[in-house]
């Protein structure tokens, strides 16, 4: 970016014109309106608790959907079970032309659905003979014979009326109904809960990675978020539950997600958070990017900004053809 | 004292904003009312911003040097 | 004279670049005669205000907001102070735009500001997810996607909410009071931008044969 004539230097000390300025006392008065502008609204308006979905409050509100989702985590079709890294090494994960970021650092959460979400559950079970022999049969035998079990359940719970499970067809489904139920039992009585927190037998829990990637491998988590226009092809990133206003400052982060190619394809979040990455450099670098940092001067909404302070000294009404020519407007 | 609120006790809210939310659809753009809001605040603060006279522009004082390593001497 | 004690050095610099005169001026151009600018201060305002909210809320503990009726109002003080911060620093960042504040080697003035602008987002994004309700668990389940698909959904899992409770009260914070802080620092240090085509030093039209890039 050169320069046809010694530049102004606009980082000189003002030696302009001044007005009396007390910054403390703008602060205070900033921190008083603020101040009773957030009471104001926090006592007006609240803000919005909708309680969390316990595995019980799931199992016993969709039983069925339940079922399903515990005969897919073992037949491999939940979306945890062919996840992929972090979690396993059953899926490519996204990636970005070349770049497979998902993958590249492997599995360092490794969760096993099958054996995490209901078998590691179902052997806690004390007292019921035939939920131990149910995950003895299943556990010894091929897998092959497990896949074609719990296939078989899967697509018959599919078909069967209202995908009722209690409402299937026979067929060759080996211990897996047994171990379905056996888990809806588990997770009804809440306990389910507290195991998939704390696989080890732990006692303190603050990790959830385990019941949340179960609960969100089910229908019901999502058909709540969708009735609440929460969903990702909502818009669901911006919102919040109710009529309460949510994270707007996500609008564009969203937006990608609502249109081609990101909303179809098999590596959208990559995709959008590449295009995030560049755009959120972009504004943290405006100052260098040629076009962009000339849009002041082109959208002139400074010259609304500076109004009276141009009235008192006007800007050159047009350049002089030499910058060692008289100064213009004398 | 204060942290001592009794538990249990709902505080009446003004304006309930909690139950079925309100959307308004315009092409592939969905937005929350709520949210329509908070963005239509946005954009008249700031066209208010900078339309709305300040006051105190009277209170200029003729030039002199502000950088305060130069000159400390009284300004008025 | 270059000072052998690093501390007489530190103090120099400090007091050379930020002397009390402009680290707490008195006087302010005279251009400086606009609401747009007073939406800086109101950002603070609001950040003060979710810092006291968080912290009364850090004093009972996360779960406490869903227990006590006074803890909801205080988590409702959190939440619209929140929308309060995000509001005017749209604001403020848009009449910075317009005002090409970058100008007179400004620019780390505007990078820290948009550097904060983004911690924040991941700051309000933390608050989310630890709220231990049903948008928390939408929020998280939704989001491991996201971080999953670039490679940092483990060493930043979103679906632990000890990590997630731990960045959110203390890590993101202290980034963006510590970005805030620079940034405030580099305002009083540079001024406030002249307005464009003014040239500082005189306080009149600049003149230069053609505009230029605004710089």
């Amino acid at each position: 970016m050169s320069r046809s004539s010694p530049a102004v230097d606009e980082a000189a000390p003002w030696a302009g014109a001044t007005r009396p300025y007390d910054l403390v006392k703008e602060l205070v008065v900033a921190l008083v309106v603020v101040g009773l502008l957030t009471v104001v609204l926090a006592a007006v308006f609240s803000s919005p608790d909708e309680t969390g979905v316990t595995l019980q409050r799931w199992a016993s509100a969709a039983p069925s959907d339940f079922v399903t989702t515990a005969a897919m985590e073992l037949d491999g079709s939940s979306t945890s079970a062919g996840y992929g890294a972090p979690y396993n090494h059953n899926g490519s994960g996204q990636a970005l032309g070349p770049l497979h970021l998902q993958r590249w650092l492997g599995v360092r959460i490794p969760v096993d659905p099958a054996g995490d979400f209901v078998l590691s559950p179902l052997r806690t079970v004390r007292g019921d003979p035939s939920v131990a022999a149910a995950v003895a049969t299943y556990t010894a035998a091929s897998a092959a014979q497990r896949q074609t079990w719990a296939s078989n359940f899967t697509t018959a719970v599919a078909a069967a009326p209202n995908s009722d499970p209690t409402q299937i067809t026979a067929g060759d489904y080996g211990p897996v109904p047994t171990l379905t139920t056996s888990l809806l039992g588990l997770a009804q009585s809440g306990a389910l809960d507290s195991q998939l927190v704390t696989p080890g037998g732990g006692f303190y829990q603050s990790d959830y990675t385990r019941p949340l990637l179960f609960l969100a491998d089910g229908s019901y988590l999502s058909d709540l978020a969708q009735r609440r226009h929460l969903a990702g092809n909502q818009w669901g990133m911006m919102n919040e539950t109710g009529n309460f206003p949510g994270q707007a400052w996500l609008w564009l982060y969203t937006f990608w997600y609502q249109i081609s190619p990101f909303k179809h394809s098999g590596n959208g979040d990559a995709l959008v958070w590449a295009v995030m990455l560049i755009l959120s450099l972009g504004l943290v670098l405006v100052p260098f990017i040629p076009g962009v940092r000339s849009i002041p001067r082109l959208v002139p909404v400074h010259r609304l900004i500076w109004r009276s302070y141009y009235r008192a000294h006007p800007l050159a009404s047009a350049p002089p053809a030499d910058a060692a020519g008289p100064p213009a407007g004398t | 004292m204060i942290l001592a609120w009794p538990v249990g006790w709902q505080a009446p809210v003004a304006v309930g904003l909690d139950g079925t939310g309100n959307y308004i659809n315009w092409g592939v753009i969905q937005l929350s009312v709520a949210n329509l809001v908070v963005i239509g605040v946005i954009m008249a603060l700031f066209v208010a911003a900078v339309l709305l006279p300040f006051p105190g522009g009277r209170d200029a004082v003729a030039p002199g040097p502000t950088d305060p390593t130069e000159n400390s001497v009284d300004r008025t | 004279m270059t000072e052998p004690s690093w501390t007489a050095r530190l103090r120099n610099s400090a007091t050379e670049h930020l002397p009390p005169e402009k680290l707490l001026p008195d006087r302010q151009p005279s251009y400086v005669a606009s609401w747009i600018y007073v939406f800086g201060v109101l950002t603070l305002a609001a950040l003060v205000f979710i810092v006291l909210s968080g912290s009364l809320l850090a004093l009972k503990g996360p779960g406490w907001w869903h227990v006590s009726a006074f803890g909801h109002f205080i988590n409702s003080l959190h939440l619209w102070s929140v929308e309060l911060f995000f509001t005017f620093m749209v604001v403020h960042l848009w009449g910075k735009f317009f005002m090409a504040s970058w100008r007179g080697r400004r620019a780390l003035t505007w990078i820290t500001g948009a550097v904060t602008f983004l911690a924040s987002v991941g700051t309000a994004f933390t608050g989310y997810i630890v709220q231990e309700n049903f948008a928390s668990q939408w929020v998280a389940t939704q989001a491991k996607d996201g971080m999953n698909s670039v490679g940092i959904g483990a060493a930043w899992n979103v679906l632990n909410f000890g990590q997630m409770l731990l960045w959110h009260v203390t890590l993101l914070p202290a980034a963006v009071i510590a970005l805030t802080g620079l940034h405030l620092l580099l305002v009083r240090t540079h001024g406030v931008a002249p307005p464009i085509g003014i040239d500082p030093s005189t306080g009149e039209a600049q003149h230069t044969s053609r505009p230029g890039a605004i710089r």
